[in-house]
């Protein structure tokens, strides 16, 4: 796990996966230009100021990856950002479970949601690795919770099966 | 009631046996600072009824006790793991948290803990009896000057962007654009919303810092067995408590480091509307510029991590401040002890140390006796919890995510706030694997809309006159500051290599 990026141990940096930060920036830049165009100068003092200065940082930053690639010393390939191969599928899954645990709460509730997300989560990290133990965990931290977040704080979190049963003994 | 030396040492004792509601609430400030998304002054609104009913002496000691303790509890996460539990621990990590890595995790909390308890301590006394001069700091700090206070905050990005100064000037104004988000001041006008009603109000903190650390900590390491790196596992496996011990010497052995920086905090914690997040980063950033060793801040330099933890603890009791002696709150604690205060019946303002001193000073002093238990109760803890950077990534991991998701969720309890987190996350992600500073991310969405609110109140009163930014004797002083600041650590680190040149010289000259 490395935050430090493109070393050039002989093989071409690649830079791809550098640039997906200053084109979101410059993209976004511009898109809050669009909505300010017409409104009054206090609305638009900061877009212009902060978007300016980011525009001239973003645009000297494409050109000096453009004298790397055009010198030989880098390519467009996103292995910094993809690295360690090994753990890509992992990785992406974990995002792709995680993304749904949001979704899927909204339709079964905090406590089952979570209890699921965790026990599937682990079980993926684990490779398949210690089902019964991952589950006791998952559920008794869902329930940990539930007690926190719901009982002693009395957050709207989305409510479903297992909340209006638990919420009928306590 | 005559205010003198035994007045003080009664008080003291007297707060002190009120121990068994102050030892509890330090536990409950610890656990509500360490989960992002909750606060001391949530935590205070739910307990508000408990709070009704106490006596009032009861419950501005239980208030402040969650409130000190709260601010100790958010740097725990941001030490261990790099998910600091509120805005005001976001400098925290930058040098926290490599030094959790580097298998020094207890070492670190001790740190901290020493830190935050020296700083708190100090600011408090100083505090007490500077109350009526400090109190006045409010009034002469206009827009103007807040601009100047800002950009000391923000010249951190600076800081941060050493390794690679235009991916952190890149990473720093995305933050300060996506921190424009939301309706404009003065007309409301809605700015780069893509829609979302959520967003009128501008980017919610919590999700941002849940996504951009927590969450995008999670998907990384997953790449590891633990948060630490693999040859110091089995250097905090054994654990002992010379860690802890060598940690409060370090402190110790930088007392003025922990005095100036927590003055910083007292200053601008004293400023109505500033915050610990303002405080511990230009803390960071002055630590950093006079230091000797500033290559070294971002590894793991014990410096960095004294500076905002002594500095966030200065801001408690500023905040205090003017709510005590001037009757205006200073921060949404503060405002929440007003209303518990007024509710029973006691005015603050100047009135209240005529007519209550006990219960005025009381305050101060709840604060002194907290930070001398706390540091009692909770630096044996140290050596234990430093533990949880052992804990395996499966389990880390998902427990990660599934917590601060949900404490993104808890302060505005809007579904979309979980998916903002997410996307935070996506793009804190992508900004560590490719070596952008997520820290750089964040100042410029915390201090960004800050920073636009005293800059359009300050161009409104002069009609858009730039110029006004000048306009001021004290605001002028900052801005030569500011400009010192940036400037002094090109001079220093020249003359630094000038004399290691000279010295290589001599040395060879002598060969």
């Amino acid at each position: 796990m490395s935050e430090e990026i493109g070393s050039d141990d002989g093989r071409r940096r690649q830079i791809g996966g550098e640039l997906i930060i200053p084109v979101c920036a410059l993209a976004f830049t511009i898109y809050y230009v669009t909505t300010v165009i017409d409104s009054p100068w206090t609305a638009q003092v900061n877009a212009y100021m902060v978007g300016a200065f980011l525009t001239l940082t973003v645009l000297i930053f494409f050109a000096s990856r453009i004298r790397m690639l055009m010198a030989g010393k880098a390519t467009l390939g996103f292995s910094d950002l993809l690295q360690p191969m090994h753990v890509l599928p992992k990785r992406a899954a974990f995002i792709g479970l995680s993304l749904g645990y949001v979704v899927v709460m909204e339709f079964i509730g905090f406590t089952l949601t979570t209890a699921l997300f965790l026990w599937l989560a682990m079980l993926l990290l684990s490779g398949g690795k210690r089902k019964l133990f991952t589950g006791i965990i998952a559920v008794s931290v869902s329930l940990v919770g539930y007690i926190i977040f719901i009982l002693l704080f009395e957050t709207r979190l989305p409510k479903g099966i297992v909340e209006s049963l638990l919420g009928g003994l306590f | 009631m005559e205010i003198d030396a035994a007045f003080f040492v009664e008080n003291f004792f007297h707060i002190l046996s009120y121990w068994w509601v102050i030892v509890p609430s330090i536990f409950l400030g610890l656990i509500v600072g360490a989960i992002p998304g909750f606060s001391a002054a949530n935590t205070i609104i739910v307990l508000l009824p408990f709070t009704f009913v106490m006596e009032v002496e009861v419950g501005l000691i239980f208030m402040v006790a969650l409130y000190c303790s709260s601010r100790m509890g958010a740097g725990i996460p941001a030490i261990l793991v790099n998910i600091p539990g509120t805005a005001g621990a976001a400098a925290t990590p930058l040098d926290g948290y490599p030094m959790a890595r580097k298998g020094h995790g207890q070492r670190a909390l001790a740190i901290s803990f020493v830190s935050s308890t020296i700083g708190g301590i100090l600011t408090t006394v100083i505090a007490l009896i500077t109350m009526p001069w400090l109190a006045r700091v409010g009034f002469y700090m206009h827009s103007v000057e807040m601009v100047v206070v800002m950009l000391f905050g923000i010249s951190l990005i600076a800081s941060v962007a050493a390794k690679d100064t235009l991916k952190g000037l890149i990473a720093g104004f995305f933050g300060l654009m996506i921190g424009s988000i939301g309706a404009d001041l003065v007309y409301a006008t809605p700015r780069g919303t893509m829609g979302f009603l959520e967003l009128y109000d501008g980017i919610p903190l919590v999700p941002a810092l849940v996504g951009l650390f927590a969450v995008s900590e999670a998907f990384m390491v997953i790449e590891g067995e633990s948060v630490l790196q693999k040859s110091k596992q089995e250097v905090v496996g054994k654990g002992s408590w010379d860690e802890t011990l060598e940690g409060v010497r370090i402190t110790l052995r930088r007392f003025w480091h922990v005095t100036w920086t927590s003055l910083i905090g007292l200053v601008i914690g004293v400023i109505p509307g500033a915050g610990a997040s303002i405080a511990s980063f230009v803390a960071y950033q002055q630590s950093r510029t006079f230091s000797k060793t500033p290559e070294l801040y971002g590894t793991g330099h014990p410096e960095g991590l004294i500076a905002p933890e002594s500095a966030n603890n200065g801001v408690t009791s500023g905040t205090l401040i003017p709510l005590l002696v001037l009757g205006i709150p200073g921060g949404a604690t503060a405002a929440i002890m007003m209303v518990v205060m007024q509710y029973q019946g006691v005015q603050t303002g100047p009135r209240l140390f005529l007519e209550h001193p006990e219960l005025g000073y009381g305050i101060f002093m709840a604060m002194l006796v907290t930070y001398l238990l706390m540091s009692l109760t909770i630096l044996p803890m140290s050596r234990y919890m430093s533990r949880v950077t052992m804990v395996s990534t499966t389990y880390m991991s998902p427990m990660i995510i599934g917590f601060t998701l949900v404490g993104a969720f808890v302060p505005r309890e809007y579904m979309f706030d979980m998916y903002l987190a997410f996307g935070f996350g996506i793009i804190g992600y992508i900004a560590r694997k490719t070596g952008y500073h997520v820290a750089a991310i964040l100042i410029g969405v915390i201090l960004g809309p800050l920073m636009e609110a005293y800059m359009l109140r300050a161009l409104k009163m002069s009609d858009g006159d730039a110029m006004v930014l000048f306009s001021s004797t004290l605001g002028n002083i900052l801005w030569v500051m500011l400009v010192a600041t940036i400037v002094l650590p090109y001079v220093l680190q020249y003359r630094r290599k000038r004399q290691r040149t000279r010295g290589t010289v001599f040395e060879s000259g002598e060969s």
